[in-house]
């Protein structure tokens, strides 16, 4: 099979499929989705059952059980989380990773189908069960909107007419509104005033019901024709319920509502979230977007479209951007395109330096054309540019000029040598075209462990491997055809008859260097031996990591009051720590979050669940570079102004894993005995000195006031448990009494004790009692004794059904997790557990763990192809032997590289690992072959390990070059960083590793003695 | 080979660390105190009362006629033997005259028949029939002067109209009310008190009560206890207690209004401890427990306590705390045994 003649005879073929490629890159490069991260499905579901007025033990008991076990059958969960809370039990269910994103509707069908069949088992009052299954949905467009001179109403209609154009966008696909303020119609009565006329609440719903419920009318048959008769609707406005009359029971007179209520509209009393967006109160938009689709095309459309309805709205109203996507898309991906042309400019320039121009062009022009060539492909397999797939292709790089780099070089040494094009193109293909198709299947298999990762960091970096793959072969399909072609157009036949001696004095060093090592070879091996194993020694020293910060220049603030804060409590805290952040330097933005969590704006950021203790400042900072400093000063005074919270500064992180990055989890049946455990490891951790922001997920105990129920009394007196429970919201937080609809609003109607400057404890305590078979108004003091005071649970959390209590904690400012955790391990690890109780570790740790474990698993199977590859290039032992010697020191370029870089080594550094074994392989593999072929072509052994040797010099060295100056621009890139350090350090060793071991390894195992001549 | 690699790879990741870093010396944590401190117990109870007069009487005629006066503007004051009302008096003036001429002619029967009786010309059983005639006259005479004083109503104490009940000129019957005068020299607050409250306040007369009207929070009165029941209310089994107002505040406002009466028992022994609600931390039972700092040492001990009440924003402690003690009351989560802190001091 002669291609590079083939290739030669018929350029028109060669010339076809690169003009396919250029003018289809080119296209491809404009129409390819492009989006943040890559589109990634999180498998998760929320599962939420209302249970009015039960405690978090008996939600746990008689709903979240029933809920989980239903749940449990299925052989899909991977795991199961829950949080009982009082009336409410929240479940969430996390699918196996490795089942394939779109099965998730079905799965999610089946879950729905369960839950139904469990609802009869569910207890008497309990609501269905519903299931949230957008829960992993990204609202990557995300927009507040404040305007503060209108009413709370005017704000739902303007959110309303905004929503309903953005959803007539095309490519949006959700638009979600948050922080609209619920109202309701308080009906503030006087209990004395009501229990005077001998009114009860039931008698006042009867009349509201009985007029504000939609009625039929009916239909006449007329002639040949139907008539309809309507009956004039429900009263609708505040007015008319109020001008309602009640007839006095047992008088024949009535009264009007309003004599005996005073109604208001009013935002309810416990709203279940607020927004607020630089201090002010503001509604927020968050819109996403249909998958695979240019995100920054339909960013544009929306902030036209937003633009055009609010010219039709009044002014007054602020859209301003909590985060745009799009807009950071655009940057990022026209960052990475300059970054991809540097490193092409680069890669060039430096070819052009060490081999000349013609050369330059030669082995530039192929690698252009193999990277328009990967886009196009990327194009047509519905693969995006985002983070990781750009990252790939500079990754790429460096190890697809080496292709075109041996073949052009080999091209150019025999055509100078005086061979024509033709000749010398079809010899260096035939001689290393298997070769190098070996080291590149090599290469890609080294990325297999990603590709057949079934893990999330798998799915998220997918688009790696694929890249890799396309890229590489067609990098060595490009070589082999094209790069031969332009070798014949630029280089010129030389006419020097053999090999003269004018070498440089870079190949005379080498020489020299590679001459004695052959010749005291045990010293060289007892050299690389003790440098790899201190290489391995100190890679403790070194930082560990997992996913590095994000360069958005956002980071968050949790705010957490105690468990049983009211939301009304947390509100206050934070509009006082607003001012704090507002007026701090640095600051570009800050929304405000009170009683539930951001929408999922991005995909790393984790939602927390709705709390009425919790809070969230989401800030912009000017430049991201200062985040750390501003993050850490801002809890520091935030800590100081109110004391009586906590809060825990959050920094973005590429990648998945949000969340705690240190969390011990203790499992086991008892809550008091959990929470013990849970105070002894936040006691080590806080001792510690450097690990902050410590805390639990069971939170606080709440307090509980239990008025007891005197059934005798009670019973004489004809009062239920449900008066007695009336009573008890009517004189709290109130009773709902009826209903109102306007227009697509629903307004509850809340009967409330009008007496409110008396405290509500008091008021209740002196109570009346409605007694609904008397019809009589009872004391609440003789029904009800003592009030009983008790702390419950408030949170029962549950993992895979057992009851789990998590310590989270992060790592002290300026240190990684890895350093914090390894810090502390044995410590907890040496908690004494009862018998039943289990310690597991969260966190990073746990998902870097499973990230690893998941890469593991395609690993060796990716290493077995690299091996079988490597002896099936040879046929023989002794070179794969040779191969997997020298690939365990690569280690210590690494180590050095991150050392003197002061980066951790995380998961991405991991990836450049393992990019770096298939390039040292590859070299090392040529550089065998070389030998071989010449031992073959009869050349005396010793010559021919020291000829080969040099021969290999120039084309390996320049693949390094090309390769490191390659990786260069991704230093500047937080995400990739630690990676180009691994590829760099790693690299530069592994080029002295292949040119000094690799023949000296050979020498020894094939006993050659080489004189140091 | 290749998994070996991989396995040693990953276990030197974890494995080889070695912690780097010394151990500092803690601070003590800056903390927010509270003092335990006596407090008033709000011990008061609260009662919807309905007001009543001391009496209220009811204005009736005992002779039938037409009335021809009455001065029965409602709500107006009136005076003790004030005429208030009166029927037509002519056929009563009548019924007088009558009897008074059969009188004065058994009168004069009388006389003649004890002179020819004393003669012993008239027998003994005639003198005693006109002796019998007399008396007879005599008590029918005063009769008739007894009901034409009955045609005129006079006010029997200072009173207020409280309601009049028919119009000039109408015929009367015996037995038809008039009107109703209200005694409002005083004015009753009458409430139900809860059986437990009745009971556990049995005997104790030594409170402090004041009330006000339903809508008037802002005028508050002294009342004092006048009298209760002692059978409860067959449905409620509440029993009913009456207090009084005095004094010139009983013309603010009227019978039958509804008010709220307030009671707070006068005794000394209504003081209790009493600790921020945010000191409290839910120990491992149902209960509560409190970090307490020691002064000595300065360091945190958890506390259990027992909480009776709530008072604002204070817990009322039953059992486990001391005055004077110092306990958490902010960030109670934060603490741990044995933890050294600092108060934290406000410096201006």
């Amino acid at each position: 099979m002669d291609i590079a003649r083939y290739s030669l005879t018929k350029p028109i073929n060669i010339w076809l499929m690169s003009i396919c490629f250029i003018i289809g890159g080119i296209v491809a490069m404009n129409n390819i989705g492009r989006l943040e991260d890559p589109a990634f499905t999180i498998k998760q579901a929320m599962i939420f059952t209302y249970y009015p007025g039960a405690s978090a033990e008996k939600v746990e008991k008689e709903v979240t059980e029933q809920v989980e076990i239903a749940i449990q059958q299925m052989w899909q969960l991977d795991t199961l989380k829950s949080v009982s809370k009082p009336g409410l039990s929240q479940v969430r269910i996390e699918i196996k990773p490795n089942i394939d994103g779109h099965l998730l509707p079905q799965i999610w069908d089946e879950l729905r189908k369960r839950l139904r069949d469990i609802q009869h088992d569910l207890p008497l009052g309990a609501s269905a069960p519903v299931v949230i299954d957008d829960f992993g949905d990204v609202y990557g467009i995300y927009y507040a909107l404040s305007a503060p001179d209108f009413s709370a109403a005017q704000m739902r209609e303007f959110s309303r007419i905004i929503r309903r154009e953005v959803l007539t966008v095309d490519g949006v696909a959700k638009v979600k509104v948050g922080g609209i303020l619920e109202e309701e119609i308080v009906a503030k009565i006087d209990s004395f005033r009501i229990s005077g006329l001998g009114l009860s609440f039931p008698d006042i719903q009867k009349v509201l019901a009985n007029n504000l419920k939609p009625f039929s009318g009916g239909r006449l048959f007329v002639g040949d024709k139907q008539i309809r008769i309507p009956i004039e609707s429900a009263s609708n406005k505040i007015e008319e319920i109020e001008n309602l009359s009640i007839v006095i029971p047992g008088k024949n007179s009535s009264i009007k509502i309003k004599d005996i209520a005073e109604l208001s509209i009013q935002p309810v009393a416990i709203p279940s979230g607020l927004k607020r967006f630089n201090g002010e109160r503001a509604v927020t938009l968050a819109i996403s977007a249909q998958n695979d689709i240019n995100i920054v095309e339909v960013g544009e459309k929306i902030s036209a479209k937003l633009s055009t309805v609010l010219a039709k709205l009044p002014a007054g109203i602020k859209v301003s951007s909590i985060y745009n996507q799009a807009k950071i898309v655009d940057e990022s991906v026209d960052g990475f395109i300059l970054n991809l042309e540097v490193s092409v400019a680069v890669v060039t320039l430096a070819l052009c330096l060490f081999m000349g121009w013609r050369s330059g062009i030669v082995v530039g022009g192929t690698l252009l054309i193999t990277v328009l060539g990967t886009v196009l492909i990327m194009w047509l397999y519905g693969l995006q540019l985002q983070r990781i797939s750009l990252g790939a292709m500079v990754i790429a790089m460096g190890m697809l000029v080496d292709n075109a780099i041996v073949v052009a070089e080999g091209m150019m040494l025999r055509m100078e040598k005086g061979k024509s094009a033709m000749e010398s193109a079809s010899f260096i293909v035939k001689r290393t075209q298997w070769p190098l198709l070996g080291a590149t299947v090599i290469g890609i298999a080294a990325f297999s462990g990603i590709g057949l990762s079934d893990d999330a960091t798998g799915e998220f970096l997918f688009s790696l491997f694929a890249v890799v793959l396309i890229s590489l072969i067609l990098s060595w399909i490009l070589a082999v055809t094209l790069t031969p072609l332009l070798g014949k157009y630029f280089y010129k036949v030389g006419n020097k008859a053999s090999t003269d001696d004018s070498q440089s004095l870079f190949h005379k060093a080498y020489l020299t260097v590679l001459k004695s090592a052959l010749h005291w070879r045990g010293i060289t091996l007892a050299i690389l031996v003790i440098i790899t194993i201190s290489a391995y020694a100190s890679f403790g020293s070194i930082k560990q990591g997992f996913f590095p910060p994000s360069n958005t220049p956002v980071f968050f603030v949790h705010y957490w009051g105690p468990q049983d804060t009211d939301i009304r409590a947390t509100e206050e805290h934070m509009k006082q720590g607003e001012k704090l952040i507002l007026e701090t330097e640095g600051i570009e933005s800050l929304a405000t979050y009170i009683g539930e969590s951001s929408e999922r704006f991005t995909l790393v950021f984790a939602p927390e669940l709705p709390n009425e203790s919790y809070g969230l400042y989401l800030v912009r900072a000017e430049d991201a570079a200062e985040i750390p400093r501003l993050a850490k000063s801002i809890a520091t005074k935030l800590r100081q102004d109110n004391p009586k919270g906590s809060f825990y500064p959050e920094i973005m992180q590429f990648g998945p894993g949000a969340g705690a990055k240190i969390q011990a989890r203790f499992s086991g049946e008892n809550p008091a005995i959990l929470r013990q455990l849970a105070e002894q490891a936040k006691k080590i951790y806080s001792e510690d000195g450097q690990i902050r922001d410590i805390r639990d997920d069971w939170r606080d105990k709440g307090i509980v006031l239990a008025p007891e129920y005197d059934d005798i009394a009670a019973g004489i007196a004809g009062v239920s448990r449900s008066d007695f429970s009336q009573a008890i919201k009517f004189y709290t937080d109130g009773l709902q009494i009826g209903q109102l609809q306007d227009g697509d609003y629903l307004y509850p109607i809340i009967a409330r004790n009008s007496n409110t400057n008396v405290d509500q404890l008091k008021a209740l305590e002196n109570s009346l009692v409605w007694s609904s078979s008397q019809r009589t108004y009872i004391p609440f003091k003789q029904v009800s004794g003592k009030m009983n005071y008790l702390s419950e649970e408030l949170l029962i959390n549950r993992r895979d059904r057992v009851r789990t209590i998590t310590v989270k904690a992060e790592a002290g400012y300026g240190e990684t997790t890895g350093e914090a955790f390894n810090r502390t391990k044995n410590k907890i690890e040496s908690i004494s557990l009862p018998q039943g109780y289990q310690l597991e570790w969260g966190g990073e740790y746990e998902s870097s763990r499973k990230a690893q474990a998941a890469l593991g698993q395609g690993l060796p199977l990716g290493f077995l192809v690299m091996f079988i590859i490597s002896v099936l290039l040879f046929g023989r032992a002794r070179q794969p032997i040779i191969i997997w010697l020298i690939v365990p020191m690569a280690v210590v370029g690494v180590v050095a590289g991150l050392l003197i870089a002061d980066l951790p080594f995380g998961f991405m550094s991991l990836l450049g690992f393992l990019s770096l074994f298939g390039m040292l392989i590859k070299n090392a593999i040529v550089l065998l072959e070389e030998i071989d072929l010449q031992i073959q072509e009869g050349k005396e052994q010793a010559q021919a390990i020291v000829e080969a040797s040099l021969s290999r010099l120039r084309p390996v060295s320049l693949a390094a070059i090309t390769t490191i100056l390659g990786v260069m621009p991704l230093l500047l890139d937080p995400f990739f960083a630690d990676m180009s350090v691994t590829i760099m350090g790693g690299l530069a060793f592994a080029t002295i590793l292949t040119m000094i071991a690799v023949p000296v390894l050979y020498s020894v195992f094939y006993k050659i003695k080489v004189d140091n001549v | 080979m290749n998994r070996i690699l991989i396995l040693a790879l990953v276990f030197i990741l974890q494995a080889c660390s070695e912690p780097t870093v010394v151990k500092k010396d803690l601070e003590p944590l800056m903390v927010q105190l509270s003092t335990v401190r006596l407090t008033q117990l709000a011990n008061g109870h609260q009662f919807p009362a309905t007001v009543s007069a001391v009496k209220s009487v009811d204005l009736k005629f005992e002779v039938s006629g037409r009335l021809i006066f009455e001065s029965l503007t409602e709500g107006s004051v009136v005076n003790k033997g004030q005429i208030l009302a009166k029927i037509d008096p002519t056929p009563f003036q009548r019924k007088v005259e009558e009897s008074r001429i059969r009188h004065e002619d058994a009168k004069r029967n009388l006389k003649r028949i004890k002179d020819v009786y004393e003669k012993n010309v008239a027998s003994q059983r005639d003198y005693d029939e006109a002796k019998s005639q007399f008396s007879i006259t005599k008590i029918a005479l005063e009769n008739a002067e007894q009901d034409l004083s009955y045609c005129t109503i006079k006010a029997p104490f200072d009173a207020v109209i409280g309601a009049r009940y028919i119009e000039n000129d109408s015929l009367i019957r015996v037995g038809d009310t008039l009107a109703n005068l209200q005694d409002r020299s005083k004015l009753y607050f009458s409430f139900e008190v809860p059986e437990r409250i009745m009971t556990a306040n049995a005997g104790n007369r030594d409170v402090k009560a004041t009330a006000h009207i339903i809508g008037q929070e802002d005028k508050v009165f002294d009342i004092h206890y006048v009298e209760h029941k002692t059978t409860p209310e067959p449905i409620t089994q509440t029993y009913g207690v009456t207090f009084a107002l005095d004094g010139e505040a009983t013309k603010l406002f009227f019978p039958g209004s509804r008010a709220i009466v307030n009671i707070q028992p006068n005794s000394n022994n209504l003081q209790a401890l009493a600790i921020p609600l945010s000191a409290l931390v839910g120990n491992s039972e149902a209960g509560f427990s409190v970090w307490r700092f020691n002064e000595s040492q300065q360091t945190l001990a958890l506390i259990d306590v027992e909480i009776s009440k709530l008072q604002g924003d204070y817990a009322l402690v039953a059992s486990g705390l001391n005055r004077g003690d110092k306990v958490v009351s902010a960030a109670v989560s934060q603490m741990r045994e044995g933890l050294k802190v600092r108060e934290y001091k406000a410096t201006y």
